[in-house]
């Protein structure tokens, strides 16, 4: 971790690369609802 | 439009304005000025991210594009949330370390003033012309549709939010969007609340997705993959949104400083990069309710009838050629087939037996209207010597005007102008701060870093800088008068952009990691690289090659970044030569 993450302060989580994962993981939520949805729906 | 409408449109639009004039106090500095002083919360830089990529376009375009296409537009925005991850490991901190006002600052660090001030200029050239075309497109459609002069729609479209703009920069900007953006998704949700309320009796939210669903319209996820393997003219599908679209939106939020602008008022890293991370969270669902209107838009014209074509004032000069006739023989089949569809639709909808027997034969009837739709527009192209006569984009506002009670039409035509404010108002505010920073500052004798000004010429430069904004502000307006009776210029423009953002993404992407490469050997690879884009959308053009636009992105930023390398590696060989 670098001087500039430490003087950071990151809202939630311990590190930025939670919300990362965080991100990365509700885009993955989104795709699989999409794909649920199209198909139930065709 | 009613006397009420005009009372919502009037008082709406002028609400805004003074209340993007209240906020414009701001300190007399470029800092404050361009950047609101680095104060902004991560909220209100969220909010101005969405307001500058939301034009009023997004909001005409994309319940139309549901509505022909179906949904699997909102494809093209999952490569976004993978952009703002990466944009916040690398292109913010580095922005926010070196407190550059412009992204193109960080360049000359990187690789000295000529590949600055040729980016800049490139994002100068291909920023004012789009601007332009952002204030007509939304004009030219509320136009036609209101039976206004064009002339008078452009001018309010492009200059009530000067006044707001030129006076409090950046902060007026972010406050107004704030705004903006509240009232448009309020109308929106509306919107959208009245169209199932419309709908017939005994036919719900549930029951219109159901019968949207029977004729493909609900197709979120399309993989483009056909017998024949996978097609790369296939605009959007989960490959090309997700590669493609992830190209794009790193050279947009990275690189364009319409957007870089906007996420450097923020009063620090933190706030920069929350801003941008919720965006990658909000993004998508919100591009998905926005498709998910005009997909039960397409179910409401399932039991209405439904013009076949949306733009009536095209339609009537059309009318008025010789090929009247032909029209109305192609609307007249059109009717027919409409009714035998509607009929196959109630009976969908209201039956819980039998149901697969009537989706084949609403999927039929669809494909048959569909094909009634696209002949009829070839006619209409040729009575009216047109290069395009797509109406998507009448869609959505046609069935405003023509469905919604009084005093709702007044608010949706309001947030046409709002939204189209938000991102023109970014847009000039970001011309202003590169004409100001990255040209004016750099050719004149006095020092050139913001910071090494005294107060005096501190001053002066703020002044300055709100005359070069209203310039841009007249400049555009004038492109989108020009632009009046030109209607294949909005689809030159988009490709304009889409041949530069990706060797302007490589330059930023070896500047920021390939440490080894030197400013000759990256302008050389630009120039090749965009030799190589323009050559593929050549070959695209004249079919030899076929590949969708948003794959020029990739081809711009792969060719720069494995060019730069390459022309490095010939370059130190010939230094050692010569040694």
């Amino acid at each position: 971790m670098t001087m500039q993450q430490e003087k950071e302060q990151i809202p939630v989580f311990s590190s930025w690369r939670h919300w990362y994962v965080l991100v990365i993981v509700v885009l993955i939520g989104y795709l699989l609802f999409f794909t649920w949805f199209t198909k139930y729906f065709a | 439009m009613s006397q009420l409408d005009w009372i919502v449109l009037i008082v709406t639009l002028t609400a805004i304005i003074s209340f993007g004039l209240v906020k414009s106090r701001t300190t007399k500095s470029l800092e404050g000025y361009f950047l609101s002083n680095r104060s902004m919360p991560w909220y209100l830089v969220l909010l101005s991210i969405m307001g500058t990529q939301a034009s009023a376009i997004t909001f005409l375009s994309a319940p139309g594009q549901a509505y022909t296409d179906g949904m699997r537009f909102v494809q093209y925005y999952f490569g976004l949330p993978l952009a703002m991850v990466v944009l916040c490991i690398t292109f913010v901190p580095r922005f926010n370390q070196l407190k550059v006002f412009t992204a193109y600052a960080f360049l000359e660090q990187r690789f000295g003033k000529p590949t600055r001030l040729f980016t800049s200029f490139l994002f100068l050239l291909s920023r004012g012309l789009s601007t332009g075309i952002s204030i007509y497109a939304p004009s030219i459609i509320i136009a036609s549709l209101l039976g206004w002069d064009i002339f008078w729609t452009n001018l309010v479209m492009g200059g009530l939010l000067i006044v707001y703009t030129v006076n409090g920069g950046a902060k007026a900007v972010a406050y107004t969007q704030k705004i903006q953006l509240f009232i448009i998704f309020a109308g929106m949700l509306m919107a959208g609340c009245m169209i199932v309320h419309l709908l017939p009796e005994g036919i719900g939210f549930n029951e219109a997705l159901k019968v949207t669903g029977a004729t493909g319209k609900l197709n979120v996820i399309t993989t483009g993959f056909t017998p024949k393997g996978f097609d790369f003219k296939d605009k959007y599908n989960l490959i090309s949104g997700t590669i493609g679209g992830f190209f794009l939106a790193l050279s947009y939020f990275g690189t364009d400083q319409s957007q870089v602008g906007r996420y450097l008022t923020a009063k620090n890293n933190t706030e920069s990069k929350m801003g941008l991370l919720m965006n990658g969270l909000i993004k998508v669902p919100m591009q998905f309710c926005i498709l998910l209107i005009g997909a039960l838009l397409f179910t409401f014209y399932s039991f209405q009838k439904a013009p076949i074509y949306f733009d009536l004032a095209s339609k009537q000069k059309a009318l008025q050629t010789s090929y009247q006739s032909q029209l109305q023989e192609k609307e007249k089949q059109f009717v027919t087939v409409q009714q035998q569809y509607q009929r196959y639709v109630q009976r969908f909808a209201s039956e819980e037996l039998h149901t697969e027997m009537y989706k084949d034969s609403i999927g039929q009837a669809n494909t048959q209207l569909q094909t009634l739709r696209t002949e009829y527009k070839q006619l209409l192209q040729k009575a009216l010597h047109q290069s395009d006569a797509n109406d998507t984009n009448y869609i959505f506002l046609r069935f405003v005007v023509d469905f919604l009670p009084k005093g709702l039409v007044g608010l949706l035509i309001a947030i046409i102008f709002m939204a189209a404010w938000g991102s023109i108002a970014a847009a000039l505010n970001s011309l202003a701060s590169c004409t100001m920073i990255d040209f004016h500052m750099h050719f004149r004798k006095a020092p050139s870093l913001p910071s090494n000004t005294t107060m005096e010429q501190s001053a002066k430069d703020y002044r300055l800088s709100k005359w070069y904004t209203f310039a841009w502000g007249i400049f555009c307006i004038i492109t989108a008068e020009f632009a009046t009776g030109m209607g294949s210029l909005i689809e030159a423009v988009n490709i304009l952009g889409s041949l530069f953002y990706g060797v302007i993404l490589g330059i930023f992407l070896v500047g920021f990691y390939m440490k080894a490469i030197q400013g000759r050997a990256i302008l050389i690879a630009a120039i090749i690289g965009e030799i190589i884009v323009i050559g593929t959308f050549v070959a695209d053009k004249l079919s030899y090659i076929g590949i969708g636009f948003l794959w020029l992105n990739v081809v711009g930023t792969l060719s720069v970044v494995l060019l730069s390398f390459a022309v490095q590696l010939v370059l130190n060989t010939a230094k050692k030569v010569t040694a």
